[in-house]
């Protein structure tokens, strides 16, 4: 064994915009202004804010400080550091939840990254024009056009894209973009994520910008229809019905998304904090990477999509958009919009790149965990580490490209793994933070070299009202869900082999921490977390352990 | 767009704004901690 320097973030804003630029994704654009204009639209806002105070903020609180004391103690994977919190291999084993979750969702997203860039090249590209719909066309016409590429594109009406003999553009920019963030990922934490994510956060904000510009002087683009106005597009979004916040499905809704979108529960966020130094504040940095992952949400995703949508579709086309969910809404709906939209296809370009930046920071996010965790478990070096997460992520994405067919293989690892998991996840590290570690020393390590004291109400929040917040969110959303997916399980064998495919990486995840485990306890390490870390025993004056 | 959805949308966007600028302010203000020796405590 042989010493090397550790990796760590070159400096306190990268590793916030990395943080952000894991959270900022597709759903901060599409999903966040369906959810609202579904449920009360403005009115929306105050279980919605409320869910990010005592839910969302205090889990990723507890993300950072479990994060950076496991990196002190040399560990950083969800596995060892939930170990080493959670005190024994309970925890440790359920931490593998925190690698499957991003390496199985990599599987998928890493498609849907594809989508955007290719979406992109085709709106920027002058000899394309888009997507080839025609504007001169009925709106019915140009949406079924913008469909059926939808569907072409992703090999959504049949199975085995990648097996009919021709070379598709999917493949092509799913091949590039795969490549893309391996490279990137290998560079390392510093070299690689942090520099990216310093360029790409900002170049997705002016993408953005540019965007609500050219949507907020829309005005009345059509004179037939003077209803359909962007003032009158902010109003489909933004005017409140307060009756709606008597039903419990607002509040549900309100907590689903800010739990999704934040990324806590995803695994990311723990391993991004491992590389922290000790005196670096966790408490700063979590308000403000979800402070960030709100103002692409609310500023942008609340402003852009709807009132876009709302001037050329109307209040009726709006509403059947957003019901057609997450992709529906932005690759069958807004192609349209931007086909009516004067200058439409750089505005649409740069729609379609700012949702390949949002997705590419997210991407990388996903693979680092799972890097981390075969480096350590494994004991091999990055090189090897990155071969075996190549070949495992691989398999899986081809998985998912293959059995391409109404997107079945990606929406059933959507459903199990990226949805389901994070919420057992999130609970697991909030039980461990608040129950195990013990909230007065983690309120401590909280505060290490942190800026500002938090209020005492916070201790409350994170030890009960947290946790039972996630429970009873937990139960409803099962309750509402859980039946509907077992029998969907059962009748489709895509579905099954697709739970297959998460049952072998869980397996194999298993199988390398059990390996992990005999090497650490061989090396001495302080898995169960009994002693402090080894900074704070050699800063005492007597030494000793606790 | 009613009255009431102009000042939903006043409000979310006030709070949203207000809390990133004084989020950055604060780390971009913040005096840089000394640097720190790491040492791996289990690599390769």
């Amino acid at each position: 064994m042989k010493n090397q320097p550790t990796q760590q973030w070159g400096s306190r804003l990268g590793v916030i915009l990395a943080v952000s630029g894991s959270a900022v994704g597709l759903g901060n654009f599409l999903r966040f202004p369906g959810q609202a204009a579904q449920n009360g639209g403005g009115s929306f806002m105050i279980p919605y804010f409320l869910a990010l105070l005592l839910l969302g903020i205090p889990i990723g609180w507890a993300e950072w400080t479990m994060g950076r004391y496991g990196g002190r103690k040399g560990f950083h994977s969800a596995p060892a550091i939930l170990g080493v919190v959670g005190k024994g291999a309970i925890a440790r084993y359920l931490g593998v939840i925190g690698v499957l979750i991003p390496l199985a969702v990599y599987f998928y997203y890493i498609l849907i990254e594809s989508w955007c860039l290719a979406y992109a090249f085709d709106y920027f590209n002058p000899w394309t024009d888009g997507i080839g719909i025609d504007n001169t066309a009925a709106i019915t016409e140009q949406t079924r056009v913008a469909a059926d590429h939808f569907d072409e594109f992703t090999g959504a009406k049949f199975d085995g894209l990648m097996l009919d003999g021709n070379i598709h553009e999917s493949v092509v920019f799913w091949a590039i973009v795969f490549s893309i963030n391996v490279a990137l990922v290998y560079r390392g934490i510093s070299k690689g994520i942090e520099k990216f994510c310093q360029i790409a956060m900002p170049v997705m904000a002016v993408c953005a910008l540019i965007v609500l510009a050219r949507v907020l002087t829309l005005g009345t683009p059509d004179p037939n229809h003077p209803d359909q106005s962007v003032a009158n597009g902010l109003g489909q979004m933004w005017n409140p019905s307060f009756e709606v916040l008597a039903n419990p499905q607002t509040w549900l809704a309100a907590a689903g998304q800010i739990f999704f979108s934040l990324s806590v529960g995803f695994g990311v966020i723990i391993n991004y904090a491992s590389y922290m130094k000790k005196k670096d504040d966790v408490i700063v940095s979590g308000i403000t990477a979800s402070a960030t992952n709100e103002l692409f949400e609310v500023g942008f995703g609340g402003m852009i999509t709807i009132p876009a949508a709302f001037v050329f579709l109307g209040a009726s086309g709006t509403i059947a958009a957003v019901q057609t969910g997450t992709f529906g809404l932005g690759f069958k709906t807004l192609p349209v919009v931007f086909a009516q939209m004067p200058a439409g296809n750089v505005i649409g370009g740069f729609w379609f790149f700012m949702l390949f930046l949002a997705a590419i920071t997210s991407s990388l996010s996903m693979l680092q965990p799972a890097l981390a965790f075969f480096e350590e478990s494994l004991g091999v070096s990055r090189r090897k580490a990155t071969t075996i997460l190549v070949a495992i992520s691989l398999l899986g994405s081809l998985f998912v490209l293959f059995f391409s067919k109404d997107l079945t293989a990606l929406s059933t690892i959507d459903d199990w793994v990226g949805t389901l998991g994070i919420f057992v996840l999130a609970m697991v590290q909030i039980v461990c933070f608040g129950w195990v570690f013990g909230i007065d020393r983690g309120w401590q390590e909280m505060h290490q070299g942190s800026q500002i004291r938090l209020w005492g109400f916070f201790r409350f929040v994170m030890r009960y009202l947290t946790p039972l917040f996630l429970i009873v969110v937990f139960v409803a959303f099962c309750w509402t869900n859980l039946g509907d997916w077992l029998r969907a399980v059962a009748a489709s064998p895509v579905k099954q082999m697709s739970i297959g495919l998460i049952g072998a990486t869980i397996l194999l995840l298993v199988i390398c921490l059990r390996i992990g485990e005999k090497r650490w306890r061989a090396m001495g390490l302080d898995l169960d977390g009994r002693l402090p870390p080894p900074d704070e025993v050699q800063s005492r004056p007597t030494g000793g352990t606790r | 767009m009613t009255t009431a959805g102009l000042i939903s949308m006043v409000l979310s966007l006030t709070f949203v704004v207000a809390l990133v600028s004084w989020c950055y302010y604060r780390v971009l203000t913040a005096p840089t901690p000394p640097p720190e020796q790491l040492e791996e405590f289990h690599s390769a």
